[in-house]
């Protein structure tokens, strides 16, 4: 624990916890995506394009003709806009699923009507649901810290809005172990920047040297929370697993270079 | 003349307009989350072309502007006068590069166009440095004070203009060719009231030292520091004036503001309207036009693919072009810009002379902006091989190393021999 950078699979949960409980941890607080719920080796961009393919269906019902390869260069386009012109918070940026599918309507050229935003919104996280994992280990150890009463919350730089994070983890667990979910997405505030640690501290009222926090990403959830003084543990994902990805995201590019944004 | 005319059009059409058509549809998109709440600011000169081109693209597609719009009259120069007690570093390090070797008078007579000092006899003629400038906007003598009377004056002209375009709003979304947006820079530290937000067609970090400005600009078409194989559209970084030069009509730009006969505050040039759409002698961009005309009939995939395989071409155009290609992409001399009376040619002339040097056609290649381009005119057989060499980075430094070593090494035998024969 001094070095506050541990690979999760090497120390057993139950030790974890007694160590952590022993140093005056009363908060341990979780990345969501690729920590708690994990992602298989799909990149984003296939993700996105197979969620094109769902998009097509459903606007093939509303009477629309898009092909697949259209509305996944509009998504591509759209995510990046998205984050461009988000609210500025510093130098950094970030987007709300709402405003990704209101910039997507746009691109195909149809009103961004509240209501097909929500149909978008729900197609999108039934195939979330479809493709991500719990973490069980992580879930045993959340459960543990539970038990000791330990506070857990949930942190994420994500465009997905809480309700919507909600919902994922209610579907694969049925226990509410969390106090809070804290979404970049909603606070306009980033892990990477550090600034959603400094919301979630002021509005909990907790020290950072109480805290101990687990994630998958070197720089926001590692070296951001290090430098505020909390404690933390790096859960990466399997490098074959990473690798994997890598390849796959790039047959895709390749395939779909001229969309790239 | 008029194959060339054709060929011109058919090189706006079939590689410019998909790309510029690219960029007005993301334009529009950048726009839309700022519905309600921006101004969008189309910067003088090249700014008002792309305003030209995405009006035509809103009519073509029969949708309305997110948000309201204006013409912008600013400039480098114009922005820097307004902000140069904020930001005098960096307008200091702009204004000594571009000023280099001019004398007081005339760095005055560019920069302050149409006013008139006295100034003392021994300062009209001693070249500008960071002294003389400082003492320029800082210094208390009635020379100084008369320049820093005209640079209040054109600030507060700027942020009565400004003030007018804006009317309630606080966010101005600036658009404009590119490309490391100095004057979106200068805006800032002047008006700090107003959130700047830059939609450019490009934006090109050219000394790769990400300034504090960038995370506000956006580059919908290209965005780099460098040409990557890997992206053919950084190929522009490379003659990044065939967007700019083509998008510049031609009247002067905004050099500083001042009243017209009207009361209305005006460019100190006249600025004649006609010149925005595509003239008779501009056919690049007459082709461009044409295409938007046209693109109404394309689905959003073939407008996707057709813009991939438009920079696919342009890239293959700007770093390998052919004999051919030189007279259809070569553009007309660009201003100097900053108040200078100077052109600067695209291809810098050698003359008609011939059996020049290999030096002094190499000073040619080095002078030009379109480098590629003037390979192929100044080495008509060669040019295969000299572009391979110059294109790829590491084959360039070994090369240019033996070609300095080469003249070092002849320099130094002449030396030698000069000394023998003075030595006797």
């Amino acid at each position: 624990m001094n070095t506050r950078h541990i690979h999760l699979d090497k120390v057993r949960s139950k030790n974890l916890v007694h160590s952590a409980i022993r140093m005056g941890i009363t908060t341990v607080t979780l990345d969501i995506f690729d920590t708690f719920l994990l992602r298989n080796s799909k990149p984003e961009w296939l993700r996105f394009f197979e969620m094109a393919k769902v998009h097509a269906i459903f606007f093939r019902r509303q009477g629309y003709n898009f092909s697949t390869e259209c509305l996944f260069g509009a998504r591509l386009t759209a995510h990046k806009i998205a984050y461009r012109t988000a609210p500025l918070v510093g130098k950094y940026r970030d987007a709300s699923i709402h405003q990704i599918f209101r910039i997507f309507l746009n691109y195909i050229g149809l009103d961004a009507y509240d209501s097909t935003i929500h149909e978008l919104v729900d197609l999108e996280l039934g195939y979330e649901k479809e493709n991500l994992t719990i973490n069980k280990m992580l879930f045993n150890t959340a459960k543990e810290f539970y038990k000791r009463g330990v506070k857990i919350f949930f942190l994420s730089d994500m465009y997905f809005q809480k309700d919507h994070i909600e919902i994922l983890i209610q579907h694969f667990v049925r226990e509410r172990l969390y106090e809070d979910i804290y979404v970049s997405s909603e606070f306009s505030a980033t892990k990477s920047s550090g600034t959603l640690f400094h919301i979630f501290f002021d509005r909990e009222k907790i020290r950072p040297q109480s805290v101990l926090h687990l994630g998958d990403n070197m720089v926001s959830d590692i070296i951001r929370p290090k430098e505020l003084g909390i404690y933390t543990i790096h859960t990466p994902r399997p490098r074959l697993q990473l690798f994997l990805r890598q390849i796959r995201h790039h047959n895709i590019r390749n395939r779909f270079r001229h969309l790239s944004p | 003349m008029k194959d060339l005319f054709t060929a011109r059009m058919a090189f706006g059409h079939d590689i410019l307009g998909p790309i510029f058509y690219d960029f007005c549809r993301k334009l529009h998109l950048y726009q839309c989350p700022y519905r309600g709440k921006a101004v969008c600011l189309f910067a003088y000169r090249g700014g008002v072309r792309l305003q030209y081109l995405y009006n035509k693209y809103l009519t073509g597609k029969s949708i309305s502007q997110p948000v309201p719009q204006h013409s912008f009259l600013t400039s480098r120069i114009l922005a820097l006068k307004g902000a140069i007690r904020n930001s005098y570093d960096k307008a200091e390090k702009l204004l000594l590069r571009e000023y280099q070797g001019y004398t007081l008078l005339n760095f005055f007579s560019c920069f302050c166009a149409g006013n008139r000092i006295d100034f003392p006899h021994d300062l009209v003629h001693t070249k500008i440095d960071a002294d003389l400038l400082k003492e320029a906007v800082f210094g208390n003598s009635r020379w100084a004070k008369e320049i820093q009377e005209y640079l209040d004056k054109q600030s507060s002209v700027q942020k009565e203009y400004l003030a007018a375009l804006t009317g309630e709003h606080r966010e101005v979304l600036l658009v404009d060719t590119g490309w490391s947006g100095t004057t979106q820079y200068f805006l800032m530290k002047a008006f700090p009231e107003l959130r700047w937000h830059g939609h450019y067609f490009g934006k090109w970090d050219t000394w790769r030292e990400n300034p504090p400005h960038f995370h506000t600009i956006s580059g919908i078409s290209v965005e780099d520091s460098m040409y990557s194989c890997e992206r053919p559209e950084t190929a522009i970084f490379h003659y990044h004036h065939i967007i700019e030069g083509l998008l510049e009509p031609k009247f002067p730009s905004v050099e500083h503001l001042t009243y017209d006969f009207a009361g209305e505050i005006a460019s100190s040039h006249q600025i004649d309207l006609t010149l925005i759409p595509p003239q008779a002698d501009e056919s690049i961009f007459q082709g461009i036009c044409l295409y938007f005309e046209q693109a109404t009939k394309y689905t959003i995939s073939d407008i996707s693919t057709q813009t991939y395989e438009a920079f696919q071409k342009l890239k293959k155009k700007i770093l390998y072009p052919s004999p051919k290609d030189i007279p259809i992409m070569t553009l007309h001399a660009r201003s100097a810009d900053f108040g200078k009376k100077k052109l600067v040619p695209i291809l810098h002339s050698t003359g008609n002379a011939k059996g020049l040097s290999l030096a002094t056609r190499l000073d040619a290649v080095k002078k030009s902006i379109w480098k590629q381009g003037k390979i192929v005119e100044e080495f008509p057989l060669a040019y295969p091989v000299l572009l391979r060499i110059f294109n790829n980075r590491r084959l360039n430094n070994f090369t240019l190393h033996l070609i300095t070593n080469y003249y070092a090494h002849r320099r130094a035998q002449r030396s030698i021999k000069v000394f023998v024969c003075h030595t006797g």
